[in-house]
């Protein structure tokens, strides 16, 4: 397990390493200088010598690979550099911005659990019945409404029409429902179809066949059986979309005013602030990619038997 | 299996839990339950955040947008006020300058305090002056020109401040009109070494009305009253700001009654502000004042926009009027002139060129350009007549603009193509020269005309959206540079009859419309705003509660 779990770590520092060099290959095919972006922001009419004089001062000047083996050997000793926007060291601003953002998305990931895993056996268990045909069409539009649309229908819902929560609002709990259920509602309705789907296959195996010539009770084949097995893609799923999750909040930040690290990485993305950029798609692929992890772990811990498969013991 | 399921779920939750808890210690505010009824309170938006404080001072070393730009109007005041193209008394109660321009002797208001409880006289002034050049560094001429012809103040008695320039500068006087950076701070703002004090991120040091009071829970900015401000008590008390960065999101929270107003073109749609315009319950103006130009700049080195006639016939084509009424719901007007006539220097007649379809068309003939094959796209010598526009995303008005522009285009067998690119990307292209056409707005009050006039210079190139325009006149960049510094006002008037009468005879701009700046309240807490002289400059005292 040990080896298995080392073994995965090394994989991962070698996602990071791709995923650090791509942004910074993406950050400068873009026409725009950040040098000259930064002057813009800040200075109604920036002269050439003011704009090479930041450009400098930014360490701009450097070549691609210089620039990155720069920031690399800084950020292993946990400086990610300073923000070209609000001045702050990176990773203080992180870690200010990170709490609002895991708070909407632990809460989104409470929803998805506490809503997915009864429809969707309801769903499986009555198949083809009134319920399923409602949850189907249900599911199909959380799937295609857009987050922002949603966010704002919630938002003239529940705090216009009638008025339960307030439109801005933040650090209470009561302001952490509505945005959470928006991230939550199209996770939430596709992850009810794709634990339908397991489930239902996982009722026409063999096992299930065996339990019921057994004399085990429907409840019991589906509840011991059938959910047991179905579980291993649906955690999965559910921790590849925490990363998604903190990756695509920004625009539900932006619909509830909530600042968090979503709407963080939009402002440096709009203000070309490199530094941000690097230290935010660090931290969210570091997030990311240690959330399959514990996904693998987990399903070992709920199944052994998928590390003797993998040839590992 | 389901034991260790459940262990991890619980010790999950437990950790949520937990986080959420200490999160919460943040404090909440909610602007309806906090308001005391006793004190005329109100809260407006902004859609940002006031982290870096609030000097009047601002350079990239200090600060990371314009912040509390906008508002420093509410907690300084400047030495003189621009009002309706005209400078008037501020803090100077009168001045005077020397016939050669080169010293303006300010007499200051007696009896007046800041806000900590300094006393406002002319060493203050002498310190804001001196200290300026210097805290701009390297930034001096980005938002004024005084900054660079600034050599030194003198005081004269307690009251009185002279201020010597290098060389004589036009815009003095407008330039000391401006909150940002010709606003007062107290001499309390200022660390020993002359640097801005940290005090200033959490508190304004200024002589006017409000003063801020810090920062609450959940990014809610709060404002008293200045107990030692001189004039006139304004109706309001104390006022809130909320950051809510999505502008639909503002307007939901003008609704449900989280906030009492959304100040700005910036913060709501022209769609919007109709709806608020619509429904009694809220009030929605507009200032009288102009605000900016919309106009279409071309790149007169690149065909087919080299050839005037093509320009001329793009200026008659654009039905401005109809644009202003359908499209801007009448909110903006129609412009003929680059700069605003109720700007200073130019109240200037020129003869519009008119909504005139068939004339666009015959100067197209006249110049070859002719549709030979019937695609409805005129050619001339295997050219198709077209180009692009460039222009900014991110404003749904501004991409319809474009779009109507380029039916407009059309009508007339122009084939033009839509490129839209954010805010700095667009920069970019315009300065490398990557456009034919281009969709711009003037600099705005207060730098209109002062910045736009001087950015027609081309050396060194500021704008070449707006250079383009001016390179065309022998020595024009010698003529930009040489209007800085007359003292002669026939003489700078002269200059501008010549500078705006060649802009428009060489079609180098087409101007389209004159913005408003607006304003959305809720009227059963405010019953009307008074916009401040330079419109965009939030101004609470100007408004008048129920």
């Amino acid at each position: 397990m040990l080896r298995y779990i080392s073994n995965r770590l090394i994989g991962l520092i070698i996602v990071l390493i791709g995923v650090t060099v791509l942004t910074f290959i993406f950050s400068n095919i873009s026409t725009v200088d950040p040098a000259e972006a930064f002057a813009r922001r800040n200075i109604l009419n920036p002269t050439p010598m003011q704009i090479e004089e930041l450009r400098e001062e930014m360490g701009l000047n450097l070549p691609v690979y210089r620039q990155y083996f720069h920031w690399m050997g800084e950020s292993m000793k946990g400086n990610l550099g300073i923000s070209l926007l609000t001045k702050n060291p990176v990773s203080a601003d992180i870690a200010k911005k990170m709490p609002a953002t895991l708070s909407i998305v632990g809460m989104a990931f409470f929803w998805i659990v506490v809503i997915t895993l009864p429809i969707s056996i309801l769903s499986a268990v009555k198949q083809n019945g009134v319920f399923d045909h409602v949850a189907r069409v249900i599911t199909i539009f959380g799937i295609s409404m857009p987050n922002f649309w949603l966010g704002f229908i919630m938002l003239i819902a529940f705090a216009v029409v009638v008025p339960i929560f307030n439109v801005v609002d933040y650090g209470n709990f009561k302001s952490i429902i509505l945005p959470s259920l928006t991230l939550a509602i199209p996770v939430i309705s596709s992850s009810i179809r794709l634990f339908r789907a397991t489930i239902l296959l996982n009722m026409n195996k063999d096992f299930v066949t065996y339990a019921k010539a057994r004399g085990i009770s429907k409840t019991n084949i589906i509840w011991k059986h059938i959910l047991k097995n179905s579980l291993p893609p649906m955690i999965t799923l559910m921790c590849q979309n925490l990363g998604y999750m903190i990756a695509g909040s920004a625009i539900v930040e932006s619909v509830f005013s909530w600042p968090g690290i979503g709407s963080h990485l939009v402002e440096a993305i709009v203000g070309r602030d490199l530094p941000t950029i690097n230290g935010c798609v660090l931290v969210i692929a570091v997030i990311f990619v240690l959330s399959n992890l514990f996904a693998d772990v987990v399903n070992i811990m709920l199944n052994p038997k998928i590390l003797n498969e993998q040839g590992e013991f | 299996m389901w034991k260790r399921l459940f262990k991890i779920a619980v010790a999950v939750f437990l950790f949520l839990t937990l986080a959420v808890g200490c999160w919460q210690g943040t404090g909440a505010i909610n602007s309806k339950s906090n308001q005391d009824k006793d004190v005329n309170e109100i809260t407006l938006c902004e859609s940002w955040g006031f982290e870096d404080g609030f000097p009047t001072v601002f350079t990239p070393g200090q600060n990371s947008n314009y912040q509390a730009a906008y508002y420093l109007a509410n907690f300084y005041e400047t030495l003189v006020n621009y009002q309706e193209g005209k400078i008037v008394p501020g803090l100077a109660e009168s001045w005077s300058v020397s016939d050669n321009g080169l010293v303006y002797t300010f007499t200051l208001k007696k009896g007046v305090k800041f806000s900590d409880g300094a006393d406002f006289n002319a060493a203050v002034v002498k310190k804001n002056l001196e200290m300026l050049p210097i805290l701009l560094g390297d930034y001096k001429g980005s938002y004024e020109n005084f900054s660079i012809f600034f050599k030194e103040a003198k005081i004269v008695d307690e009251h009185i401040v002279e201020v010597h320039l290098t060389s004589p500068y036009y815009g003095t006087l407008q330039d000391f009109a401006k909150p940002m950076p010709m606003g007062i701070m107290s001499p309390n703002a200022f660390n020993e070494d002359g640097t801005l004090s940290d005090k200033l991120l959490t508190q304004s040091m200024g002589t006017g009305p409000y003063m801020s009071e810090g920062q609450s829970g959940g990014n809610i900015y709060t404002f008293v009253r200045n107990p030692n401000y001189w004039g006139e008590k304004p109706y309001v008390d104390k006022f809130n700001v909320k950051v809510i960065p999505d502008n639909e999101a503002k307007a939901l929270a003008l609704r449900n009654g989280e906030i009492d107003m959304i100040f700005g073109s910036a913060k709501i749609s022209y769609d919007g502000f109709k709806e608020f315009l619509e429904d009694r319950r809220y009030g929605a103006k507009t200032s009288d004042e102009n605000v900016k130009t919309r106009f279409l700049g071309f790149n007169l080195e690149k065909e087919p926009f080299n050839d005037k006639k093509v320009r001329l016939a793009v200026s008659h084509v654009i039905d401005k009027q109809s644009i202003c009424t359908s499209l801007f719901y009448g909110i903006e007007t129609k412009a003929d002139n680059l700069l605003s006539k109720s700007l200073p220097y130019c109240n200037i007649e020129l003869e519009p060129y008119e909504h005139d379809v068939e004339k666009a068309k015959q100067l197209l003939e006249t110049s070859g350009w002719t549709d030979s094959d019937g695609d409805g796209i005129r050619e001339k010598a295997g050219k198709k007549l077209g180009g692009e526009i460039l222009y900014q995303t991110g404003n749904s008005v501004d991409h319809d603009l474009v779009l109507t522009l380029v039916s407009s285009l059309k009508e007339i067998g122009m084939e033009i193509k839509v490129t839209g690119l954010d805010l700095l990307a667009w920069y970019a292209e315009i300065q490398e020269g990557n456009y034919t056409m281009a969709y711009v707005k003037t600099y705005g009050l207060p730098f209109d005309p002062y910045t736009t006039i001087a950015n027609m210079n081309s050396d060194p190139l500021m704008d070449n959206s707006l250079a383009q325009g001016f390179a065309h006149v022998k020595d024009g960049n010698s003529i930009i540079k040489g209007l800085a510094s007359l003292v002669d006002e026939s003489e700078i008037q002269d200059k501008y009859d010549f500078i705006l009468k060649e802009l428009h005879s060489n079609v180098s701009f087409v101007p389209i419309s004159y913005m408003k700046e607006l304003v959305v309240f809720d009227t059963e807490k405010i019953a009307d705003y008074q916009f401040n002289d330079q419109p965009p400059n939030v101004d609470v005292a100007g408004i008048k509660l129920k």
